[in-house]
């Protein structure tokens, strides 16, 4: 989001921009309503008057922000499922051809490459000091932000298709084995994990001193993050996978099947739910200015007031 | 229907999806090799089915003469001819069930394997998502596995491509099947019945040649290796059976009345009086 805009790809293949205030619709990409690229299954990603998006046809996008105009694209040689993370001169990205790429924030040309051994699904995380890609190898990969050479690797014993946070020295992500991890972000030794009942996808989000995650056996959990020990958990009622939100001292969750909870942080206790979105909702939620913004399976961002645990709708708009 | 959903996926989906997962495991995290294994072993639970089931064959085969001979004597009346039909099955101890119900019990199997197939080698995050509802919890090794590496040989087993790879094996399919059901085929004396039979046995094996093109290799490499396997069982009961028998030749036309023996007239006129 941006400026009072609010950015958001489609399923369907295309690129929108909406007034958060009134839900217009600004733009659209490609403008040509006949066209599409291909699915967008991530967040796009907004940096300096640019907006930036992964498409499942194998291309980055960079777009102007203001008038949907594509300024570059690059293609790798698979589909991209995650999202572009953004420097000050560099994007990064994963693909389905297993590798990570570096390109030049000014003309998209590439500036170095990575391979993995699987696919990348998910979202680089970046720092001063590294490049944290996940991948589907099983391995969470550090790398020199500057030359993509590698500084460690661990292993998990499942896929790891979900992106990785840093917080507090540490590289947090979920694993298809069922384990919620914290490695050290200098040396890539396992720090602690927590085991679920399912394995874990959604990206987690970190305040202060503690983690929540949501996994695909229908709960939130609240970790400490020093020690991995759960806090609370809460039933959201059906698997997450879009990554949560706080606002007001509120933990914001989507579950697959529509249902939006509002669950106290410290607690875990629901504050309170809505439950007539009715569409799967698998995208990343989003707050800004009192506002949830919710991209859901059926074409469809909605936003819903987030000061409010009754979540009243305040405009819907067609993707 | 969320209950039949939700019964399938229970009874057959979960189970069958889950065992190959642990089945690709132990082949060395081959999906083809855990196709056959699982074909193998399909197979094999099914034995006593499938040996009553040719052994049942074979009892018709060795009733074909008496089959013919109720043919010539009833062959006009359908009724008493099927009445004497079930009189020798049961005189034999033959049922005709016992051909067709291992067969029928396959197609669970196929639509389940065909399922569990594309469920398992999901490429697509959302592929990967409906995957992760299906895997036990309690069997760490499944979840550790996925996703799956889906090629074997020069197939990607989840996506039919209809390349020459794929017509090769259609052509194995088919030509397997027809081998098996020519060789298990009794050789029936009513001859419109016996024109269907060779219909099937064209038509069947043509249409899974045509599937194989159209639905997932995997799918398809369990057909061969069960027809194979069907095959070898077949001939260690029957033999070849009727692969190499000759289809009869088509019933003749009806022949045309003859003509009204010379003298009949006059031999009909000296016993019953001319007529006045």
């Amino acid at each position: 989001m941006n400026n009072g805009m609010v950015y958001v790809g489609s399923v369907d293949g295309r690129v929108f921009a909406f007034d958060s205030t009134t839900g217009d619709r600004k733009w659209q990409f490609p403008a040509d309503t006949n066209q599409k690229i291909g699915q967008i299954y991530s967040a796009p990603t907004f940096a300096g008057s640019v907006v930036y998006v992964g498409s499942y046809d194998g291309k980055v996008y960079a777009l102007d922000a203001a008038t949907g105009q594509q300024q570059w694209s690059f293609t790798t040689g698979g589909a991209i499922a995650g999202g572009v993370t953004v420097t000050t001169d560099t994007a990064y990205v994963g693909s389905s051809d297993d590798k990570v790429y570096a390109l030049n924030l000014t003309d998209g040309s590439k500036k170095w490459e990575f391979s993995t051994q699987n696919k990348i699904w998910s979202t680089p995380a970046v720092t001063q000091d590294a490049v944290y890609v996940t991948s589907l190898d099983h391995r969470l990969y550090a790398l020199d932000p500057a030359t993509g050479q590698l500084k460690w690797e661990f292993e998990a014993q499942g896929a790891l298709p979900g992106s990785p946070v840093v917080a507090a020295g540490k590289v947090l992500t979920g694993s298809f084995d069922r384990n919620f991890y914290a490695v050290d972000a200098s040396t890539g030794q396992e720090a602690w994990h927590f085991e679920g009942q399912n394995g874990f996808w959604a990206q987690p989000l970190v305040i202060t001193d503690t983690v929540y995650v949501g996994g695909l056996d229908h709960n939130l959990y609240a970790l400490d993050l020093s020690s991995g020990n759960k806090l609370w958990q809460y039933d959201a009622g059906d698997l997450i996978r879009s990554d949560p939100v706080a606002a007001n001292g509120n933990i914001i969750v989507a579950a697959q099947n529509g249902g939006i909870s509002w669950v106290d942080a410290k607690t875990g206790n629901r504050i309170g739910d809505i439950r007539q979105l009715g569409q799967p909702v698998l995208a990343s939620l989003a707050v800004h200015n009192g506002t949830l913004f919710v991209a859901a399976q059926d074409k469809h961002l909605y936003a819903i007031d987030s000061t409010s645990p009754n979540g009243a709708q305040k405009w819907v708009a067609q993707t | 229907m969320p209950e039949i959903t939700l019964a399938w996926n229970l009874v057959i989906l979960q189970p069958m999806l889950n065992f190959l997962i642990l089945l690709y495991r132990v082949t060395f995290s081959n999906f083809g090799l855990a196709i056959i294994a699982f074909t193998l072993i399909i197979r094999l639970i099914m034995l006593p089915l499938t040996l009553k089931q040719l052994h049942a064959s074979r009892k018709m085969m060795t009733i074909q003469p008496k089959m013919q001979e109720l043919q010539k004597k009833y062959g006009k009346d359908r009724e008493k001819m099927s009445q004497e039909t079930m009189k020798l099955y049961k005189e034999h101890g033959v049922n005709p069930l016992g051909c067709a119900l291992p067969t029928l019990l396959q197609f669970p199997i196929w639509i389940g394997l065909y399922q569990s197939i594309l469920q398992v080698l999901a490429d697509t995050p959302n592929g990967l998502l409906s995957l992760s509802q299906h895997l036990y919890p309690i069997i760490n090794t499944v979840w550790t596995a996925v996703p799956l590496n889906n090629h074997f040989l020069w197939f990607d087993l989840a996506k039919p491509d209809q390349g020459p790879g794929s017509f090769a094996l259609a052509i194995v399919v088919g030509g397997s099947m027809y081998v098996q059901q020519k060789m298990m085929t009794v050789p029936n004396p009513d001859p419109q019945q016996a024109q269907m039979n060779r219909m099937m046995q064209t038509m069947m094996p043509l249409m899974f040649a045509f599937m194989t093109l159209n639905f997932a290799p995997g799918l398809a490499l369990y057909w061969v290796v069960s027809n194979l396997i069907g095959v070898a069982l077949q001939y260690t009961v029957t033999g070849w059976g009727s692969l190499f028998t000759p289809a009869p030749a088509p019933a003749p036309a009806a022949a045309a009345p003859k003509p009204a023996p010379r003298g009949g007239k006059k031999k009909a006129d000296a016993k019953y009086g001319k007529k006045r």
